[in-house]
């Protein structure tokens, strides 16, 4: 638990600790070796090699309990172990399968949470759509995690109907429309939970967030025009400043969120919405910022800002519409 | 990544919470006029009040007189003070904010034994005297020189964007004394008497009807040598620990105030009506806007809690605290503009008398946000070139 009584002092402490840190760098080691971005150029739609791997390394079960095979720890780990997915563009399916996990868990059914946390079953999700909804990353075998309120469900492969395959925006997941059925596998009813998952999806645009900005300095500082480096010139420098800041800022709601969650306060729905909203809205002008900054290139196929700007709008897209979410900031009890 | 609750802290907040209710003034700080004696007069009392009831110094070291307050604790006093409407710092922000602290890591002990109480009962009011009509974000080409002879410099020249030079009875000044000198080398941190012979004090009025700013023109000043803060020629290094101080805990006030009046512009947008008869509310727009600026004053917190977080392993503030200083700046405008649409028509009215807690005033007064210590050009560049590495023009 990250929330405790000290005794003498309260804190609200913003940065990992050794612990902590030393968890998302185990995994964040392992993506760079095994899940490069470039990667993503050369298998479109196809799940990563690696997937078995990185879930061998205990990364979906952070927050599983340890008798049923995770490592017992909470969404403050959980949210670090995100942001280096999002860094590597891991699927969304991330999300699904460590929610999977923990909820068939809760439900008692350790052979299927088990098989989630070594890679053998992999979860997607499902997000409302006209009349069905719209599968994202839920491959052949695959399950299927939808939210409804607090109602959290997974289905399995045979439990979702009128399946139709789509061609999906971000070209390096797979869409389909569907229905789901009436017999899920698991239902849930945890706000915290729920609120977890949203909270995942912004940590992993705040990891889209720190690649474009390392992929904005970067080409400002190498790439030379009328015989200097672009960054010299402020058109190019303040947005660089600008994507860093947005940056800071959705990562510091993040964590921030993931502490009142951990502690079960009453505002974490606001603070988790407002990561959210925060994250996705400042990564998706950061997207758009960074194919500017690297100009013609940036609008090429070639270069990996369009893969970014791709990713962002499905992280933002995903569980709520972002007009919807921006409702409920209005609405929800916030204390100040 | 920690959130730790106590008892100690819980009491601490009830503490200053029950005495804020108890003695902040009723009436709003008085705005800044040409003689400003009015805020001066409403500040010394309030500061005088704050220091009886042990409340002055909260940040500073006990035994400078300060309560030596843990950062934690100063973000519950800022929190519950911008809770209970306390008046902000206003004329006083200098002395407390820049010259005490800059004083406690750079003067002497003697200068430190003679200004820091002075500075916080609130006796004394200090300036800033950094800026000049040619080193306004060019700081470092400061042209004010000074000349040592022999206990004493004679300073000549002028600074710009002085606030609160008319009521002051100090000043921070940065003088050019090494002749022929350059940039940031040869400049001299001294504290220059306002009522000494020779400086001549021009109030100029802001865009809001205020008097936020003057120029001050230096005509043969003599200030003793023991008024040097640091050494002779070393007054940058002495400025930048001003400055950085200015860019990071300064802040967490302004944040706090931010997100209380986002929420007083919902209860404001709920309860007024447009033109067709509907509450401000149920224009999407509106809405819409007054949502994401909610969700931005949480993240400017959570923002705050960052740089108190890597705060907390420094002893100063580090080059981050330049986010929320541009963040800070950029929301209020934000904020301000969106609470002129709000008001509509109202917002074309204005008090007779000026007004601090008037909306419209604080619109105007919005425009220095992104300008006043620092614009936002200029944290921008920092951000580029410190903290991500750009390089710098030329």
């Amino acid at each position: 638990m990250a929330c405790r009584d000290t005794g003498d002092d309260q804190m609200i402490d913003l940065i990992p600790s050794s612990e902590q840190g030393a968890i998302a760098e185990g995994v964040a080691d392992f993506l760079r070796e095994h899940f490069p971005i470039d990667r993503l150029r050369h298998s479109r739609g196809t799940v990563d090699d690696n997937w078995v791997d990185l879930a061998q390394l205990g990364a979906f079960g952070v927050s599983v309990p340890e008798e049923s095979g995770g490592i017992g720890l909470g969404v403050v780990e959980d949210v670090l172990v995100f942001r280096e997915f999002g860094r590597h563009l891991v699927s969304p399916a991330a999300i699904g399968t460590r929610v999977a996990a923990i909820a068939a868990a809760a439900n008692g059914q350790e052979a299927l949470c088990r098989d989630l946390l070594k890679g053998r079953r992999r979860a997607g999700l499902a997000t409302p759509a006209g009349s069905g909804v719209q599968l994202l990353e839920v491959g052949t075998g695959d399950l299927c995690v939808a939210i409804s309120g607090e109602i959290l469900q997974v289905f399995d492969t045979d439990q979702l109907a009128d399946r139709e395959e789509l061609f999906a925006l971000d070209e390096t997941l797979t869409l389909a429309r569907g229905r789901l059925g009436k017999a899920p596998l698991i239902t849930v009813t945890d706000r915290s939970l729920v609120l977890s998952v949203r909270l995942l999806a912004a940590a992993m645009l705040c990891g889209v967030l720190d690649v474009t900005r390392d992929m904005a300095v970067d080409y400002a500082r190498t790439r030379q025009q009328f015989g200097v480096p672009i960054g010299v010139f402020q058109g190019i420098k303040h947005p660089c400043a600008d994507i860093a800041l947005a940056a800071e800022e959705a990562w510091s709601q993040v964590a921030y969120a993931s502490l009142m969650l951990e502690a079960e306060l009453p505002s974490a729905a606001f603070d988790v919405t407002a990561a959210k909203f925060v994250a996705g809205d400042n990564a998706l002008v950061s997207a758009r910022a960074n194919i500017q900054i690297h100009g013609g290139m940036g609008f090429t196929d070639e270069v990996d800002a369009q893969l970014l700007l791709k990713r962002v709008h499905v992280l933002h897209q995903l569980f709520d519409d972002p007009r919807l979410v921006r409702q409920s900031l209005l609405e929800l009890p916030l204390e100040i | 990544m920690e959130f730790a609750v106590s008892a100690k802290d819980a009491k601490f907040r009830e503490d200053v919470r029950e005495w804020l209710s108890v003695n902040v003034p009723r009436d709003p700080r008085p705005p800044i006029t040409l003689a400003g004696a009015e805020q001066v007069e409403f500040m010394r009392r309030w500061q005088r009040k704050l220091f009886d009831g042990g409340w002055a110094g909260i940040s500073w070291p006990e035994e400078y007189g300060g309560r030596g307050l843990s950062l934690v604790e100063q973000v519950i006093w800022y929190e519950e003070y911008a809770r209970a409407g306390a008046p902000e710092a206003g004329c006083l922000f200098c002395s407390l904010q820049h010259a005490a602290p800059t004083l406690i890591v750079k003067g002497s002990p003697e200068q430190k034994a003679y200004y820091l109480p002075r500075i916080l009962t609130g006796e004394d009011i200090w300036c800033q005297g950094f800026s000049e009509p040619g080193a306004g974000s060019d700081l470092a080409n400061i042209s004010t020189r000074g000349t040592v002879e022999c206990d004493y410099i004679i300073v000549n020249g002028s600074k710009i964007w002085t606030s609160f030079a008319q009521v002051s009875d100090y000043q921070e000044l940065v003088i050019r004394t090494q002749p022929g000198s350059k940039r940031h080398k040869g400049l001299t941190w001294i504290i220059c008497d306002m009522r000494l012979p020779g400086i001549t004090i021009r109030p100029i009025k802001s865009l809001d009807g205020e008097y936020h700013n003057c120029e001050v023109f230096y005509d043969n000043v003599e200030i003793p040598v023991v008024n040097v803060v640091g050494k002779i020629d070393d007054g940058w290094s002495v400025a930048m620990a001003t400055l950085s101080f200015e860019r990071g805990t300064a802040f967490m006030e302004t944040q706090m105030r931010l997100a209380y009046t986002v929420e007083k512009l919902i209860g404001l947008a709920r309860l007024l009506k447009g033109a067709d008869g509907r509450p401000i509310i149920e224009d999407g727009g509106i809405a819409s806007q007054l949502s994401r600026l909610r969700a931005r004053s949480a993240s400017l917190k959570a923002m705050t809690y960052m740089g108190a977080s890597r705060a907390r392993n420094s002893d100063m503030p580090g080059p981050e605290g330049t986010y929320i200083a541009l963040r800070c700046g950029e929301m209020k405008q934000e904020v301000y503009r969106l609470a002129m649409e709000i008001l509509g028509p109202q917002g074309m009215e204005r008090p007779v008398e000026l007004a601090t807690q008037d909306l419209v005033q604080q619109y105007l007064y919005s425009y220095a946000a992104t300008i006043g210590g620092g614009t936002s050009e200029i944290r921008r560049n920092i951000i580029g070139e410190r903290l991500l590495g750009l390089p710098r023009h030329g």
